[in-house]
Order: C-alpha cells, then sequence, then structure tokens
C-alpha cells in the first residue's frame, strides 16, 4: 500500500482523544478526590451530627441536670419545707438515674455517690422532722444538729458535681475543637486538593488550546486566510506552514488542491474572457467577413467585415441561401447535406454573394455547423474571405498561361538543382524537342543542347545571377534528330525560396541566314563606299589642285567674280573632300576598329586634349579631367576620337560671352561607367536632343558653324559598336553634358 | 348543556376536596401520670404529651383531635388504624415495631419500682416471686415482671397510671413498676407520702430507652411530617421551654 505524507503524520484525532482522555482522567481523578473529600465531609458532618453533636448536647443536657441536681440536693439539705426537700429528693433520685446522667460511668459513679449522700441528707432531714415533730414547740438540738450535719454533708457534693460539670464543658470543647479541627483539616485538605485539580485542569486545558491552536485553529485561520486571499485575488500566495497533523495534512492538501483548482479555474476564466474578447475583437475587425445563421439560413449575426463584403447596412433580413449564387448554391446543397446528416462538421467552397448592386464577390466560404450532441445542426458559422482579386489573378494567370501554352515560341523553366530538368514547358516546347509533356518533364540540358554535358551544366549554376538575364545562341537537338542553332533566353527566377532558370528558345535558322544576307550586303556597301570614298577623292583632289592651279596661272587674268568662283569650287572641293573623309572614317568605323580591349580613359582623354590642344587655346577654353577616369573597355583610336569629336563640339559650339569650360568625369553604373563631357556652350533645344546624333544632321547654318554634320553620328557609332549609349542633356545658353556608356574593364575581365 | 355540566365538574371536584380538607388525624393520648397528661374535672386535657401534640400537629399543619384512652387501647387502635397517632410514651420493642410506626425520640426514660419508703431494696429478678407487682396493661414493665419468675397473681396489670397508684396505695400491690419519670407527681403528691423509688431503676434494656409517639402503620406520610415537626421544635427551642415546664430537670 502507498503511503502519503499525510500518513506519516500525528493523527489530530488521536492528539484530541489523548487529550481528552488526559481531561477525562483529570476530571475523573477531580471527580474522585472532590467524592472522596465529600464523602469525608460528609461522613465527618453525619458523624459530628450522629455522635458530636449528640455527645455535646449530651454533655450540655448533663450539665444542666448536674446543675438541677446540685439544686436538688442543696434543697435536700437545706430548705426548711419537708414537702420542698422530700420532693427535691425524690426528684434528685429519678434525675441521678436518669440516662442524662449515665453515659459515662464516671459521672454515673459519681452521681450515684451523690445521690447516695443525698438520700442520706434527706434521712437526716427526716429524722431531723421526727425530732421537732416529737420535740415540744417543734425545738429540738438534736435534729438542728441533723439538719448541720445534712448540710455539711451535702455540702462537699456540691464541689464534686461543679468539678463534673467542668469535665462535661470541657469535654464538650475537647469535642468541638476535635472536631472543628477534623474539619478544618478536610478544609484544608479539600482546598488544597481543589487547588491541585484546577492547576491540573489549566494545565490540561492550557495543553489543550495549545495544542488545538498550534494544530487546529492557527492552520485553520492559515487556510482560510489563504483561501481568502485565493477567493479575493488580492493577498499574496502564501507558502502554508509544514502540517502538524495528519488531518491538517489533508485540509492543507486539500486548501492547495482548490486553490490550485481555483487558479486554473481563474486562468481558464482569464483565458475564457480574454478568448471571448478576442473572439469579440476578431468578429468584430476581422477582415474576413463572418456570419452566424439558422438552419433556415437566415443571418442572426453579422460582422461588419461582411456587411461591407456585400455592401448592405443591416443583415438581419437577409438569408444566405438568397445571397448565394444559383450555380454555387447547387455545388454547397450536397456539402450542407452532408452536414446535416453529421457526415461532417465542416466544408468550404468558393462561391459568389450577392452584393447590394446586384453584383457578384468571389469567397472563399469556411462554413461550420453548431450542434448539441449527435442532434442536427442548429447553427452554422460562415467565415467568408473575399477572394475576388484571386479569382481575378486566377483568370488572368489562366490568360496569361494560355498565352504562354499558345505562344508559337517555345518557353521553358529549368530547375538548376536538378541538372537543368525541365521543370515547366509549353507546347511549343514539346514540339520543339518532340516529347510529350511528361516526357519532357524528366529531360535535362545535356538531353537536347549538345554544347552542354552534365559537368558543364553543374558549374553555369555555380555563380548565381537574379533576375538577370541572358541571351544567347546554342544548338538544340530537336524533333526528328535535327541539330539547329536556337536562341535561348535565360532569366535567373526565384519561387517559392527555389531558383529556377527561364526563358525562350527561338529558331533562328531563318534569322540566321537573314543576317547572313545582311552582313553580306552591309560588307559590300562597306566596301562600296570605301570604295567610293577612296577613289571620290582622287579626282576630287584633282579638282582642287586643278582649280588651285588655274588661280596661280590665270589669276592675273580673271576679274574679281572669277577669282570668287575659283574660290568657291576650291571651297566646294575642300568641304566635299572633308565629306568624304568624314564618310570613310564613319564607314570604318565598323570595319576598321580594333577588337575592344581594357583602356585607361584618363589617357584616352589626355590624347584628345592633345589634338585639340591649339583649338584650345585659340578659344581660351579649359579642359578638366576627372582624377578617377576609369578603365574601360574599347577600341583606343575610336575613343579617342569620340572625346576628340566632343570636346571639339564644345569648343567650336561655345557661348560667345564666356569662355569654354569643359570636363570630362565618369560615374559607376552597374556594370558600365557612364561617362559625362559637359560645357557651357550654347547648349541645344530639347527638341533635338536626338536629332542631333542623326548623320548629316545640321543645327546651325554652314556659315554659323562649319562641319559636316557627321561628328555626332560618329560618336553614336562608335559608342553603338562598344555596346553603350549616348545622349545629351544640355539646356541653351547655359550648357550641354553628352553621356555615353561603356563597359568596365574590370566586369568584362572577371567574364 | 355545557354550563350545567360544568356546575356538574366543579361540584364533583368540590365534593372530591372536601375530605382531603377535612381530613384530620386522629390522636390517641394515655391518660398517663402527671404531668404528661392532666384531666381537669370537666374532662380537658392538659399535660406535656397534650401540649406535645398540639404543637406538632400544629407544626405539621394537620387538624388533630385527641382522644384520651388507655395505653393498651392506644397500641390495639394505633394497630388497627383508628388512631393514626398515639402518645403513650412508649418504648420501641422489636414486636412493636412490626405492628406500628416509631417517631424520633422525644425523651428517655428509665423503670424504677416504688414501694413503701421502709421497704428493703426490691431485687427486680426476684420482685414477681416475692411482691405483687402493679404494671400497666401491656407495657414493657408487665413484659419484664413476665418474663420474671414469680407467680402469675404478683403481676397486678393496671389499665391506667392512676389506678396504678391508687392500687398501690390501697393495698393492692406492695410495689408498682413504671417509668421513673411518671412516679414523680406520685412522690410529690401527699398520697404518695411514705413511698419511694426502690433503689436505682432497673438495670435492664427492655425497660429503658428512648420514648417515642407511635404512628399507624398506613401512615407512613404522616411519621416523615412528624419527625420533621420533632426536629424542627428541638431545633427552635419550643421542645426545650415545653418539657422546662413540665420537668424539673432534662428529661431528653
Amino acid at each position: 500500500m502507498q503511503t502519503t505524507p499525510s500518513d506519516r503524520l500525528p493523527s489530530l484525532r488521536r492528539r484530541l482523544a489523548a487529550i481528552g482522555i488526559a481531561l477525562a482522567v483529570a476530571v475523573l481523578a477531580v471527580l474522585g478526590a472532590m467524592l472522596v473529600s465529600g464523602s469525608t465531609t460528609h461522613r465527618v458532618v453525619e458523624d459530628s451530627r450522629i455522635h458530636t453533636v449528640p455527645r455535646i448536647l449530651e454533655r450540655q443536657r448533663a450539665t444542666a441536670n448536674l446543675e438541677r441536681l446540685i439544686r436538688f440536693g442543696w434543697i435536700t439539705a437545706t430548705a426548711t419545707s419537708a414537702h420542698d426537700w422530700r420532693q427535691a429528693s425524690v426528684t434528685a433520685q429519678a434525675l441521678a438515674y436518669h440516662p442524662s446522667l449515665s453515659f459515662d460511668d464516671e459521672i454515673r459513679h459519681q452521681v450515684t455517690t451523690v445521690h447516695a449522700v443525698i438520700r442520706q441528707v434527706a434521712s437526716k432531714r427526716e429524722r431531723a422532722l421526727a425530732l421537732r415533730n416529737a420535740a415540744p414547740g417543734g425545738i429540738n438540738a438534736e435534729a438542728r444538729d441533723q439538719d448541720r450535719e445534712a448540710r455539711e454533708l451535702w455540702m462537699p457534693q456540691e464541689t464534686i458535681l461543679v468539678s463534673l460539670q467542668g469535665k462535661l464543658a470541657d469535654d464538650g470543647v475537647r469535642l468541638m475543637v476535635e472536631r472543628f479541627d477534623r474539619v478544618a483539616e478536610i478544609a484544608d485538605l479539600t482546598r488544597q486538593l481543589a487547588i491541585g485539580a484546577a492547576v491540573l485542569i489549566l494545565l490540561i486545558l492550557a495543553s489543550a488550546a495549545l495544542i488545538v491552536w498550534r494544530n487546529l485553529l492557527l492552520p485553520v485561520l492559515q487556510v482560510a486566510q489563504t483561501m481568502r486571499g485565493t477567493l479575493d485575488g488580492s493577498g499574496p500566495e502564501r507558502s502554508l506552514p509544514s502540517p502538524a497533523t495528519a488531518e491538517m495534512a489533508v485540509m492543507q492538501s486539500a486548501a492547495v488542491q482548490l486553490r490550485e483548482a481555483l487558479h486554473r479555474a481563474a486562468l481558464r476564466e482569464a483565458a475564457l474572457k480574454a478568448s471571448e474578447q478576442r473572439l469579440g475583437s476578431i468578429f468584430a475587425t476581422s477582415e474576413a467577413a463572418i456570419v452566424l445563421s439558422d438552419a433556415q439560413s437566415q443571418v442572426m449575426q453579422a460582422n461588419d467585415a461582411f456587411l461591407r463584403l456585400i455592401d448592405h447596412d443591416r443583415a438581419l433580413e437577409l438569408s444566405l441561401d438568397q445571397l448565394t449564387h444559383t450555380d454555387d448554391a447547387a455545388r454547397e446543397a450536397p456539402l450542407l447535406r452532408a452536414m446535416l446528416k453529421g457526415e461532417t462538421d465542416r466544408y468550404r467552397l468558393d462561391k459568389r454573394l450577392r452584393r447590394q448592386d446586384g453584383s457578384w464577390v468571389w469567397v472563399d466560404a469556411s462554413v461550420r455547423a453548431i450542434r448539441d450532441g449527435d442532434a442536427p445542426p442548429h447553427q452554422f458559422v460562415t467565415v467568408a474571405i473575399d477572394i475576388s482579386e484571386r479569382m481575378r489573378a486566377e483568370r488572368e494567370l489562366h490568360f496569361i498561361r494560355a498565352l504562354v501554352d499558345q505562344s508559337a515560341d517555345p518557353v521553358y523553366c529549368l530547375d538548376p538543382l536538378d541538372g537543368g530538368r525541365m521543370a515547366w514547358a509549353n507546347a511549343a516546347t514539346c514540339r520543339h524537342f518532340g516529347a510529350s509533356p511528361e516526357r519532357i518533364l524528366t529531360m535535362r540540358i545535356p538531353d537536347w543542347d549538345p554544347n552542354f554535358d552534365t559537368e558543364v551544366v553543374k558549374k553555369l549554376w555555380q555563380s548565381p545571377e537574379p533576375l538577370s538575364t541572358r541571351v544567347f545562341e546554342t544548338t538544340h537537338r530537336v524533333a526528328g534528330g535535327d541539330i539547329i542553332p536556337v536562341e535561348v533566353s535565360a532569366t535567373w527566377l526565384e519561387h517559392d525560396g527555389k531558383p529556377y532558370v527561364a526563358g525562350y528558345i527561338r529558331d533562328i535558322r531563318d534569322r540566321n541566314r537573314m543576317l547572313m544576307a545582311v552582313r553580306r550586303s552591309n560588307e559590300d556597301l562597306q566596301q562600296f563606299a570605301y570604295v567610293a570614298s577612296h577613289d571620290l577623292q582622287e579626282p576630287l583632289r584633282m579638282v582642287a589642285s586643278f582649280l588651285q592651279l588655274l588661280e596661280r596661272r590665270y589669276g592675273d587674268r580673271l576679274d574679281a567674280a572669277g577669282h570668287e568662283y575659283i574660290q568657291f569650287a576650291v571651297d566646294g572641293a575642300v568641304r566635299m573632300k572633308q565629306l568624304i573623309e568624314d564618310l570613310l572614317a564613319y564607314s570604318r568605323i565598323d570595319s576598321r576598329g580594333l577588337q575592344p580591349q581594357p583602356v585607361d580613359l584618363a589617357v584616352i582623354a589626355q590624347a584628345a586634349c592633345d589634338n585639340l590642344v591649339s583649338a584650345i587655346a585659340e578659344n581660351g577654353g579649359r579642359v578638366t579631367l576627372s582624377d578617377d577616369l576609369p578603365l574601360v573597355m574599347g577600341d583606343q583610336p575610336q575613343l579617342i576620337r569620340l572625346l576628340q569629336n566632343l570636346i571639339g563640339n564644345a569648343l567650336k559650339y561655345r557661348a560667345p560671352a564666356r569662355f569654354p569650360e569643359i570636363s570630362v568625369s565618369a560615374q559607376r553604373h552597374g556594370d558600365s561607367w557612364i561617362i559625362a563631357v559637359s560645357d557651357n556652350g550654347i547648349g541645344i533645344a530639347p527638341q533635338y536632343h536626338d536629332r542631333i546624333f542623326m548623320i548629316f544632321q545640321r543645327l546651325h547654318g554652314i556659315a554659323a558653324y562649319e562641319g559636316t554634320g557627321i561628328g555626332l553620328a560618329i560618336c553614336k557609332r562608335i559608342v553603338e559598336r562598344h555596346g553603350g549609349e549616348i545622349w545629351v542633356e544640355s539646356q541653351e545658353n547655359v550648357g550641354s553634358t553628352f553621356k555615353f556608356t561603356l563597359h568596365a574593364a574590370d566586369v568584362v575581365a572577371n567574364e | 348543556m355545557i354550563l350545567r355540566a360544568l356546575m356538574l365538574l366543579s361540584l364533583t371536584l368540590g365534593l372530591a376536596a372536601a375530605p382531603a380538607r377535612a381530613q384530620g388525624v386522629a390522636v390517641g393520648i394515655t391518660t398517663t401520670a402527671q404531668p404528661f397528661v392532666i384531666t381537669d374535672p370537666s374532662g380537658k386535657l392538659d399535660g406535656f404529651n397534650v401540649e406535645l401534640a398540639r404543637l406538632l400537629c400544629a407544626r405539621m399543619g394537620r387538624t388533630c383531635s385527641l382522644e384520651p384512652t388507655t395505653f393498651p387501647q392506644l397500641l390495639s387502635r394505633i394497630e388497627e388504624g383508628t388512631f393514626q397517632m398515639g402518645f403513650g410514651n412508649t418504648l420501641k420493642t422489636p414486636e412493636r415495631e412490626k405492628k406500628m410506626l416509631f417517631s424520633a425520640p422525644i425523651w428517655r426514660s428509665t423503670s424504677s419500682f416504688v414501694t413503701t419508703a421502709t421497704r428493703p431494696t426490691i431485687d427486680p429478678t426476684r420482685a414477681r416471686s416475692l411482691l405483687r407487682t402493679c404494671v400497666v396493661r401491656k407495657s414493657m414493665q408487665e413484659a419484664f415482671l413476665a418474663a420474671q419468675p414469680g407467680p402469675d397473681d404478683n403481676i397486678v396489670a393496671i389499665a391506667t397510671y392512676r389506678e396504678l397508684f391508687d392500687g398501690l396505695t390501697g393495698g393492692a400491690c406492695d410495689a408498682a413498676l413504671l417509668p421513673t419519670v411518671n412516679v414523680l407527681d406520685f412522690l410529690s403528691r401527699e398520697t404518695g407520702r411514705g413511698y419511694d423509688y426502690s433503689g436505682p431503676p432497673v438495670d435492664d434494656p427492655r425497660l429503658s430507652g428512648s420514648v417515642h409517639i407511635i404512628v399507624s402503620k398506613g401512615r407512613p406520610d404522616l411519621l416523615t411530617a412528624l419527625d420533621a415537626a420533632i426536629n424542627a421544635i428541638k431545633l427552635d427551642g419550643s421542645y426545650r421551654i415545653l418539657m422546662a415546664r413540665h420537668f424539673p430537670f432534662d428529661i431528653n
């Protein structure tokens, strides 16, 4: 049997029983002592009443009778009347033998002796009386002698009787003293006994009170105080003292359990209240529409979100059946029947609810039944979430997916972490590779691209480039086994924490054929332009040379108009020559360009400035090169020409009122640098910002600013050949900033 | 009808209560020697016993009717119950206790022979054989003598003390055996001259001891009340006063 801590504690019942037994024993002892005392007292009293008092009374009566006997004796001895002394003598006889004088042998003997004397006295008086009666005149000396002898005979007896009286008095006093001493002794004993009993009972009661106080009242008060604090919730949780008895252990254990139960109940109540508040708050403030309806789908309670959802002010007169779209109601009916049969407790359904204006709103409705036991549901809680946006997005997604699926170009998505396995592909992709949709999802890059084996594919994904897009050309093994050139775009995506690579595949066999034709055509044109430009220069040089020779030899014969005409022809030839050189330079940008390589832009800018040193000096201009001009990828001669054209333009289109202030700077932008050439020239109106880069486009007449109108076109072509862009930011009469981009040398070096 | 029934009931209860109120105590009192009972020529009773009876009845709150009687009649009627209480200076004996109740002792008595003063002292054990002795009939003195050897004729049983003293002085008997105190009056009168106690009282337990009032056996309630009254008059001194008026010494 398992023992509890309370089993090991002493029992209060036993303690109280021990106290009760001790008290009972003490009370019994006291009662016994009192009984003994009372019995003794009673015995003494009874003895006093039965013996002592009668004996004292006996002695009092005897004393009184002795007194009377003295009187009767004296009367017998001295009375003159014969009747008197005779009667006294007779009475003395009756008295002498009366039991009142017979209780003590000594007294009886003395009294009898005295009575005998009285009899003698009476005899003498009788004789004296007889003598007087016989004597003449009643006078007789012998009679007097007899009377005298009688008196003398009696007198000592009085002393005897008085002495007896004294003895009786002393006896009476002795009896009384003895009795009172005994009574006093018993009284003392009784008092001591009472004091002892009182002390003993007080000690026991004090012990009982102490035990009851320590083992019962104090623990009960502490338990009560603890319970009061627990009930009020105001007092701190007191630790109960160690129980002294098993009963208190049980009570304290019960109190602790009750306190814990109350604490748990309070926590549950608080949690329930908090839950109710939360639920109420959630119900009131929830963005989700919450509706409580009865078995007839009549709305009983609804939150604001529901009213907003259906655009109603009040919900109590509404019925969910009437609000539900008929098509959706038909889908919902079997779910509701299953719930009514008790087969399910909840269901979830996307359905449409009718708004007050007649429009429909899609909701994700979660319906839960409320039932009592196994009874059919009597209430329903519907939580509806507006999914209009989601439905719209899904429709759009479906549309986009349809577009992608129906796209003529293959669109794909790879899983880079699975060896480039095809994760998704549209129908065109399946056709492209001649694989079924199921089969294609098992294919990996090496399965269709002979340029990539497994190891290469692994290396492809070692340096992910999120959201970067690469467009490259490769070859694919397509349906039928042919290997064809394709252009593939690959964009690094991330979805649900997983990386994907997606893009399109484009069959570029036709485009390549067209590019080849275009390239051949361009080459032909470039060759034609070069040849034309080169071949045109010679006749032009001859025209100019001969015109100049004509002017030197026959100039004196020409009038002013002739000189002017020759000058016009020479200028035209010169401009024609410059135009041809510029065209030749323009055409050589692509045909004669060098392969881009890292070049120092500072060196390039300085070279450009060196080429323009005389122009700079003539215009009083100043060119400031930034200290942090970078290394860029480029064709150095072309870049020198680029900067030279731009700085030259800045000098050419200077503002008349100020010296040219030109600066060259660079700013990093991603993988590229933006190079800026700023001036404080006349500026360019915004509408001309694009036009200026077109070939042969001039904003000013030839008379105002000389030039062929090809410079900025050459700049544009050089930048574009380097894969960059060029644009201008300008404000009239303030200045212009020409900006262009170049690939940074460090990025290209890393690639 | 109801009123009549109530009246009848009241009458019935009244009749039932009347005997209780009228119930008196029949007290027999022996016409013994003075000073116990004195009968004047008109027949009015007086003396120690008479006053004691009246005193005790008053203390008991009882209405007592005193009726003079002889000692033998007293014992008989107490036994019969026609006397509920009897004053006859009765000594307690086992035989009497079977027939009647005895009160607390009221005084103590001895018995003495009385004879002429010149006669030698009587030996009680030879009194019956030598002398004609007068005794009260049914008294302890008669029983004592009956127990002594001697002719029956020497026991002269007489009903009253007056007749006893008359018999003594008239020569009907040589001596008389009677309570010592009862003789005092006789010896103090002229008719008692020449007579005297014959020696000390008889030393026999049957002839000395406490004197009691006797009560009918069927009235223990009366006995209880009587004892309480005796105790009361002893405590308040009235008994001592009564005794002092009739006796020359304390006979208690």
